[in-house]
C-alpha cells in the first residue's frame, strides 16, 4: 500500500472529518505495523491518530479501559489486581514492535495470526466506537466476523474494556509457534472460575490455527463442574469439541498435526488457568 | 506524491526534513548521515535499523518518517564517542563481543532503551527487552556477557 499524503489531526472530530472526507482514498494509521502486510493496495492518505488523546489505561470496578491507540508496550506494563493482558503482550512480536503497535491496530482488522482477538474473547470485554453516535459491541459480537465489515468511512475504535479476573478467577494464554518472534500456529486462552476445586465456569478461545478466532462454546459447557486437573478427562472433552473445526495447515505441518497441536495448547490452557484460578484464590 | 517537511530532535540536536509521505524513517536518517542506522530486514525482524524514540526503542524500517514529526530520537552516534563510549560500548569491546559489527549499533539502542529505564533489569526484562535483535555471528553470549557486565558493575545507572 503506497502513503501518498499524510493527516495528522489532534482531535476525534478533526480524524473522523478528514477520513470522512478522504472517503475510500483515506486510512486511519497509529503504529502502522501492519501496513506492511497490505500488499500492493490502492495509494492511500494516512490519518494518524497518535495525537488524539486515545492511550492510557484506567480502573474501574466494572473494566480495565484501554484507550485503543495505547501501545502494546503500555499493556505489558501494566500492573493492576486482575489485570491479565501483560502475559499476552509479552508473547506478541518484540519490543520494538510493541512500543508502536496499538491494541486498536492490533483488532481493527484480524489477522489469522493476531493475538489479542483470542484474549479478549476469553477475557470478556466490550469494543467502543465513534461513528455518527458512539455505539459499543461485545467482545462475542465484535469477533463474530472480520471487524472491518464494522466500521463504516469515518468510524473510529476508540476503546476497549475487559474485565478484571475475580479473586477465584485464573487465566492463561498460550501461543505455538516456531521461534520467539513468529507468528503463531496455535493460540489458546482460557478464563476459568473455580470453586471447592471444580471449574464453574469457564470462556475459552482459539485462533491462528482456524480461519478465525473462535470461543469454543461446547467445551465451556462441557467443562462446568468438572475438574480442569484430571487431564484425561479433560483431553478427551477438548477433542470432542474440536471436531467439528476446521484446521489450517501450517509451517508445513498437516491439518491433523496442527489439530493435535490445538487441543493440547487449549487443553494446557485451561489447565493453567484452573491453577491460576486456584493460586490467585488462596 | 505530496512532500511535506517534518521536524524532530535527533541526538540532541533540532533537525528538518522534507520527506514523501511513502519514506521510511530509516532511509530518511540514512540519506541524512546517521549510518549506524543499518538496512537489514526491512521488514522489522532484525533489528539491525533499531533507534530510540521518545525513549523506547523500535524499528526505524517499519516507521514511516512522519511519524517521528514532533518526537526525540537518538541513533548510536549520540550514544558514546570513541573517548566516552556507553558502558554497554565498553564492555563490548572488552568482551570481544562483537564479530561483523552490523547487529551491533541496533543491540546498542536496545540495552541503552532498556538500562535508561531500568538500571537493574531482571532476567525476563533483558530477554524480552532485547529479543527483537538478531545476530548470526556471535551466538549472543558475549553480547549478553557484556550486558549483565553493565548491570553487574552498577553502570546501567
Amino acid at each position: 500500500m503506497k502513503i501518498v499524503d499524510f493527516i495528522m489531526p489532534e482531535t476525534v472530530p478533526d480524524a473522523r472529518a478528514a477520513l470522512l472526507e478522504l472517503g475510500e482514498s483515506g486510512i486511519p494509521a497509529a503504529g502502522c505495523t501492519a501496513f506492511q502486510f497490505y500488499a500492493d493496495g490502492p495509494a492511500r492518505t494516512a490519518v494518524l491518530l497518535n495525537r488524539l488523546d486515545l492511550a492510557g489505561i484506567c480502573s474501574t470496578p466494572e473494566a480495565f479501559v484501554i484507550g485503543a491507540g495505547t501501545p502494546l508496550t503500555t499493556l505489558h506494563r501494566f500492573e493492576a489486581e486482575g489485570w491479565a493482558l501483560n502475559g499476552v503482550v509479552a508473547q506478541i512480536a518484540s519490543h520494538q514492535i510493541r512500543n508502536i503497535s496499538t491494541l486498536g491496530g492490533n483488532i481493527a482488522r484480524v489477522f489469522p495470526w493476531a493475538d489479542l482477538p483470542v484474549a479478549l474473547l476469553a477475557l470478556d470485554g466490550k469494543i467502543l466506537m465513534q461513528g455518527k453516535d458512539p455505539r459499543t459491541y461485545t467482545v462475542d459480537e465484535y469477533f463474530k466476523t472480520q471487524p472491518t465489515t464494522l466500521f463504516t468511512t469515518g468510524d473510529l475504535l476508540t476503546s476497549i474494556e475487559v474485565k478484571p479476573l475475580a479473586p477465584n478467577t485464573g487465566f492463561a494464554h498460550i501461543k505455538q509457534r516456531m521461534k520467539s518472534e513468529s507468528f503463531s500456529m496455535s493460540t489458546a486462552s482460557a478464563r476459568v472460575t473455580m470453586k471447592d476445586g471444580l471449574a464453574t465456569s469457564c470462556r475459552l478461545a482459539l485462533g491462528a490455527c482456524i480461519p478465525f478466532p473462535t470461543r469454543i462454546g461446547t467445551l465451556e459447557e462441557a467443562l462446568a463442574g468438572s475438574d480442569p486437573s484430571d487431564r484425561p478427562a479433560l483431553d478427551q472433552a477438548v477433542t470432542a469439541a474440536l471436531k467439528p473445526l476446521s484446521f489450517l495447515p501450517k509451517e508445513g505441518m498437516t491439518k491433523d498435526y496442527i489439530r493435535h497441536l490445538a487441543a493440547t495448547t487449549l487443553a494446557d490452557a485451561v489447565e493453567q488457568a484452573a491453577q491460576d484460578a486456584q493460586r490467585r484464590h488462596s | 506524491m505530496n512532500r511535506k517537511t517534518i521536524t524532530c530532535k535527533i541526538n540532541g540536536v533540532q533537525k528538518e526534513f522534507s520527506v514523501d509521505p511513502d519514506t521510511r524513517l530509516q532511509t530518511v536518517l540514512r540519506d541524512h548521515g546517521y549510518a549506524s542506522v543499518k538496512f537489514g530486514c526491512g521488514e522489522g525482524a532484525c533489528g539491525a535499523c533499531t533507534i530510540i524514540m521518545n525513549g523506547e526503542a523500535v524499528y526505524s524500517c517499519i516507521l514511516y518518517a512522519f511519524q517521528a514529526d514532533g518526537q526525540e530520537i537518538w541513533t548510536t552516534e549520540g550514544v558514546g564517542s570513541l573517548d566516552k563510549p556507553h558502558p554497554f560500548q565498553q564492555a563490548l569491546v572488552e568482551e570481544g563481543a562483537v564479530q561483523c559489527g552490523f547487529c551491533i549499533p541496533g543491540m546498542i539502542m536496545s540495552a541503552k532503551a532498556l538500562l535508561d529505564r531500568e538500571p537493574e533489569p531482571s532476567e525476563e526484562e533483558i530477554r524480552l527487552s532485547m529479543d527483537g535483535n538478531i545476530c548470526r555471528c556471535t551466538g549472543y553470549e558475549k553480547i549478553w556477557t557484556a550486558l549483565h557486565k553493565v548491570i553487574a558493575q552498577g553502570k546501567g545507572h
